[in-house]
């Protein structure tokens, strides 16, 4: 396999060599001959990913997803898998990506993805993380071209970056751009609108159990932190646990509560004076919003509805 | 002969259970359609066949060799029917080390996490060595002695889990034992191994057989304990370790097929490590296979399948016993 990657791009060096060569040689005369040329090559997508390089011979039709941000990822391009990982739970999209996704094969747990199911949809496009599938790579690749993008540990500027291999890897790469700059456009109005952003915000996946910090680390802090908000943890870890005392003590000014559960520990901090101490609470501004659409889809579709949620709650009325 | 009988229907069951894991999953290859599959290169399943159900069976019956006859090793090293690597905290170690490369070095290539679990294994027979004074306490200390190591190993990996609360699954699937997307690379790595220390393991039967009868007898028999006690827990190690770098910490097997072999064939260690090695085959080819197909298309993790299968017919072997007694 190595061995064939090799040699289809000492091919593909030697081969451009040439073509540039003539296309001196005529320069001027055949320039329409050598536009056709061209075009004849940008059929093949070649893409560098965290686990080497892959080419694909044209445009990949039938797509594989081992993660909810491809999804959302392909959603903006139009592109329908036709096998997405989702922990066999269909619920856990976000409402605007469903909307637009046609019926797939579920392939299982993002962690333990199916590979006979896999197989068995002989797609021609595996899109796979670096985290949970780099064990799996080899055999990956034996199904069809792979492309690994480290989207587990991404923050907003990665993920920004793997939409654009993405759209590449698809054949889309000039869709993916405008779609973009179009993306940029919207978070920029969502500032617009949005005036001082000058405080302290925390967003917050809650559960029985605890209450889990996303800081500037993670995919979602560090989206509040390029809008412009400050994380008021600022930890080393991405997703610090908080007792209530630490909450009292980092004292956001604003919280976003992604609960994971119907019940959360905060409905019993509710009930402790020192959740009145807080900055947030006192100003009323704690938020409940979807934990689908904040962290587990991570791609434009939801950071724009992130964006969205932000300015409907704390934008200048 | 009839132990020898014996061990021959486990072999003939293994290579039913095989066939079986072959042959179940997400689709149910017949018997014909598998056959082809292994022979023509292009044929319909001979992705899925060969490139991963063959590697991940031949996976379950090395590491069950492994850490089947590991803990035939340990238990009668240490005259407790207690005892296994995950007892005396092998597991736990590589599992300390498995989890600190999930939780602090999710970057890091493939292969560094089966060296981690390895190199863990070895560290934790190296802690047990310094703390027993080298063996030379009694087995009854030295068990005690391995708890405590384990315990202490235990309690890093509550510590990680606690620490990086949203990244357990991977650190969780790994430890429960999982066989998901083992493949050819697994083989080559874990074969060698297995294929040198399951002989050794045999030909010292005899040595295992005088352990059995305590230190006194052992020494007026002529055997220098320490010593060979020393090699022998290196032979368990070193199987354990090559065994959950490749699957993941079962503990289970080590425990449990030892037993049922003994049940089976008595006190002699030339038929129980070689009835053990088959049981704990199956087990993890039985394990597997169910876990593949229950929830589709998820799959339960072969540790706990093998806990919940081999379990039962633990137990019922004991009440036999017991009224036979």
């Amino acid at each position: 396999m190595h061995q064939w990657i090799k040699r289809m791009l000492s091919f593909a060096v030697i081969s451009a060599l040439i073509l540039s060569l003539i296309a001196c040689g005529n320069s001027g005369k055949n320039e329409a001959k050598t536009e056709v040329q061209k075009n004849n090559k940008e059929e093949a997508i070649e893409i560098e990913h965290a686990l080497g390089t892959t080419v694909l011979d044209k445009r990949p039709e039938k797509i594989v997803v081992l993660e909810f941000s491809y999804t959302d990822a392909l959603m903006t391009l139009d592109v329908q898998p036709i096998g997405i990982a989702d922990d066999d739970n269909p619920d856990l999209f976000m409402d605007d990506v469903k909307e637009k996704l046609n019926d797939y094969t579920s392939i299982g747990s993002r962690y333990e993805p199916n590979i006979e199911i896999l197989s068995s949809l002989q797609p021609d496009l595996i899109i796979a993380d670096l985290n949970h599938h780099k064990a799996i790579y080899d055999q990956l690749k034996g199904i069809a071209p792979t492309i690994v993008l480290d989207d587990h540990q991404a923050d907003y500027n990665q993920m920004l970056d793997n939409y654009l291999l993405i759209a590449k890897a698809v054949g889309k790469e000039a869709e993916g751009k405008a779609r973009l700059e179009e993306h940029k456009q919207k978070i920029e109005e969502a500032k617009q609108k949005l005036g001082d952003t000058d405080m302290t915000v925390l967003p917050a996946v809650t559960n029985p159990e605890g209450f889990f910090a996303h800081s500037d680390h993670s995919y979602t802090g560090s989206f509040l932190a390029s809008i412009g908000f400050d994380d008021p943890v600022k930890s080393e870890d991405s997703y610090p646990e908080l007792s209530l005392e630490q909450l009292v003590e980092t004292n956001p000014q604003a919280i976003f509560l992604l609960p994971a559960t119907e019940n959360t520990i905060v409905d019993e901090w509710k009930k402790n004076p020192l959740w009145q101490g807080i900055d947030a609470v006192k100003t009323n501004k704690v938020f409940t919003v979807e934990r689908r659409d904040w962290a587990l889809s991570r791609g434009l579709i939801s950071s724009e509805k992130m964006a969205e949620d932000i300015v409907e709650n704390l934008g200048e009325k | 002969m009839r132990k020898i009988m014996i061990v021959i229907f486990s072999f003939l069951l293994m290579v039913i259970f095989f066939t079986i894991s072959l042959s179940v999953g997400t689709v149910t290859i017949s018997l014909p359609d598998l056959f082809s599959s292994v022979m023509q290169k292009d044929s319909q399943f001979s992705f899925i066949v060969m490139e991963y159900r063959l590697p991940r069976s031949v996976i379950s019956i090395l590491a069950g060799f492994g850490l089947a006859v590991a803990g035939v090793i340990l238990q009668s090293l240490v005259r407790n029917p207690l005892a296994s690597p995950d007892v005396i905290g092998v597991t736990k170690g590589a599992g300390f080390f498995a989890a600190l490369v999930i939780f602090l070095f999710p970057d890091s290539p493939a292969y560094v996490l089966p060296a981690a679990a390895l190199f863990g294994a070895f560290f934790a027979f190296i802690l047990l060595l310094i703390i027993s004074k080298r063996l030379t306490i009694s087995p009854a200390a030295f068990t005690l002695v391995g708890i405590a190591v384990g315990a202490i190993f235990q309690a890093g990996i509550q510590y990680l889990i606690v620490k990086f609360p949203t990244d357990i699954n991977m650190a969780l699937l790994w430890m429960s034992g999982s066989l998901w997307g083992r493949g050819w690379n697994e083989v080559l790595s874990l074969l060698p191994w297995i294929m040198i220390l399951l002989p050794i393991s045999w030909s010292q039967y005899q040595k295992l057989n005088v352990f059995q009868l305590g230190d006194e007898y052992s020494k007026a028999l002529g055997l220098d304990i320490i010593r060979q006690r020393f090699l022998l827990l290196l032979l368990s190690v070193s199987l354990a370790g090559v065994s959950v770098a490749s699957v993941g910490s079962i503990g289970f097997i080590g425990l449990i097929a030892p037993h049922i072999a003994r049940q089976l064939v008595g006190g002699r260690h030339q038929y129980i490590i070689p009835l053990a090695a088959l049981i704990g085959a199956n087990l993890m080819l039985i394990g597997d296979s169910i876990g593949r197909v229950i929830i589709i298309p998820r799959e339960v993790p072969v540790g706990v399948m093998t806990a919940i299968i081999g379990a039962p017919y633990f137990v019922y072997l004991l009440r036999k016993e017991r009224k036979r007694n």
